[in-house]
């Protein structure tokens, strides 16, 4: 599993109606690549998996509404127990659905 | 995101290039956890002390809340293996096969919801009567579901996706889509797990926020398919098939019809119970309203007046706040308990 059955958009954008982005790229980066050696993946597979789950829709440019209301919809600001960033909690979201 | 989702292998009955294939590769992919390995993986042990801490009125919160979603994933689920599955091959319809490959995968994700809030309920929430024994798909539904205006919500949605699944009528699908994936799913679902995104710190519910994450993904996968559904059905009424004439209509009249209903699930968890945890029926209501200009207007291109929908929201808010609600949940429960007891003499 992992996504390597498709080729997917990697590119992580800021949602329309989404929560913000309050991590830097550089920490996003870093954090794809130590999710990617501790699962077992390319880091290219961990990401194109991020996008999707903060966001399975198939415009074609950005979106209109977040589709992943608690990951990547501005319900994420609110959450006192997430990450606070929409990348970092689909990343963790990612490694534990890896889990079970 | 703005995807180019191209699979590596191509079929011959299966076209591996139709979006449906996508969503459905992509569900087998993650939409599959294991809810029972979450249970292990996170246990239960931090939901129950943080629910023991908790007042009885912000318990009842949270119970009514969780109701919602609870007999609302049954009968998402029951209506999708049944009446959505065979909506799926109507000859109205392009990619057949793909779509149906994918409501299996939608079925199977609505079961796993159920799934986990049952056990849930049962594992964290079982200091009183959760009322959660009896299937909504025979007909009794939570005292709260149905004491409030939600239960019409879910009335609505079996009788337009059994009609839709018994004519094929390309108005009827759209009809159907609209209150299943976007009213249901892409509104009530989603202002659900915005309130529970705002619990506050002492309502600290690690398994209960984990799991509605993964749904919340899955839900992004349903309002997709939802939203593709109804461009598909839009494109070809605005080609000028006569077969799809209404088909905006249809969408538009069942938002106005649904969303005084959807209203009352945001009542139901906040102002019913005085709102010990904060939920703020306003905040439920302007999450609502955004979701229904991002789909509607933005994504559909349709042109939901505004004023309608605060309109009958104001007025049916107006109606059900002269209600005695607890006097009305009591009704519920004594009509539930009455059920129990036909069903232990083995009927319905």
């Amino acid at each position: 599993m992992g996504g390597s059955e498709m080729a997917l958009d990697r590119e992580l954008r800021e949602l329309a109606r989404g929560a913000e982005f309050t991590a830097t790229d550089e920490e996003v980066d870093r954090a794809i690549e130590e999710a990617a050696e501790e699962l077992g993946e390319s880091p290219e597979s961990v990401r194109e998996n991020v996008a999707y789950i903060m966001d399975s829709t198939f415009e074609e440019e950005g979106v209109s509404t977040s589709f992943n209301e608690m990951v990547s919809g501005t319900s994420l600001e609110d959450d006192v127990s997430s990450t606070g960033d929409p990348r970092l909690e689909a990343l963790e979201m990612y490694k534990l659905r890896q889990r079970i | 995101m703005s995807q180019v989702l191209q699979s590596q292998y191509s079929g011959q009955r299966v076209d591996t290039g139709s979006k449906w294939y996508t969503l459905f590769q992509k569900g087998v992919e993650l939409g599959t956890w294991n809810v029972e390995k979450l249970f292990d993986e996170i246990g239960f042990e931090q939901d129950r002390a943080s629910w023991e801490a908790l007042s009885q009125d912000e318990r009842d919160q949270i119970r009514y809340l969780i109701s919602g979603f609870l007999d609302g994933e049954r009968e998402v689920a029951g209506d999708a293996a049944t009446n959505l599955q065979r909506i799926m091959g109507a000859p109205c319809l392009d990619e057949n096969t793909e779509k149906e490959m994918y409501m299996t995968m939608l079925t199977l994700t609505e079961h796993k919801h159920t799934q986990f809030l049952d056990v849930y309920m049962q594992e964290v929430m079982d200091d009183q009567d959760n009322y959660n024994d009896l299937d909504p798909r025979r007909g009794t539904r939570i005292p709260v579901v149905q004491a409030t205006g939600l239960g019409e919500v879910f009335e609505h949605q079996g009788l337009l996706t059994a009609k839709a699944a018994n004519t094929l009528n390309p108005v009827d699908i759209a009809k159907a889509a609209t209150n299943y994936h976007l009213n249901v799913e892409g509104i009530l679902a989603r202002v659900g797990a915005s309130a529970i995104s705002r619990f506050p710190e002492r309502a600290d519910f690690p398994l209960l926020n984990y799991a509605f994450k993964f749904v919340s993904t899955d839900e992004g996968r349903h309002i997709t398919h939802g939203i593709e559904l109804l461009k598909e059905l839009i494109e070809k009424e605005e080609a000028g098939n006569p077969q799809f004439q209404g088909v905006k209509q249809g969408i538009v009249e069942t938002l106005y019809q649904d969303v005084p209903y959807m209203a009352d699930f945001g009542y139901m968890f906040t102002d019913a119970l005085d709102d010990p945890l904060g939920l703020d029926f306003n905040e439920v209501l302007m999450r609502g309203g955004n979701l229904i200009d991002g789909m509607y207007n933005e994504t559909l291109g349709l042109d939901i007046d505004y004023m309608e929908v605060l309109n009958v929201v104001r007025d049916r808010y107006l109606e059900i706040n002269e209600w005695d609600i607890k006097q009305r949940v009591h009704e519920q429960e004594q009509h539930y308990q009455r059920k129990r007891g036909v069903a232990a003499d083995g009927g319905v």
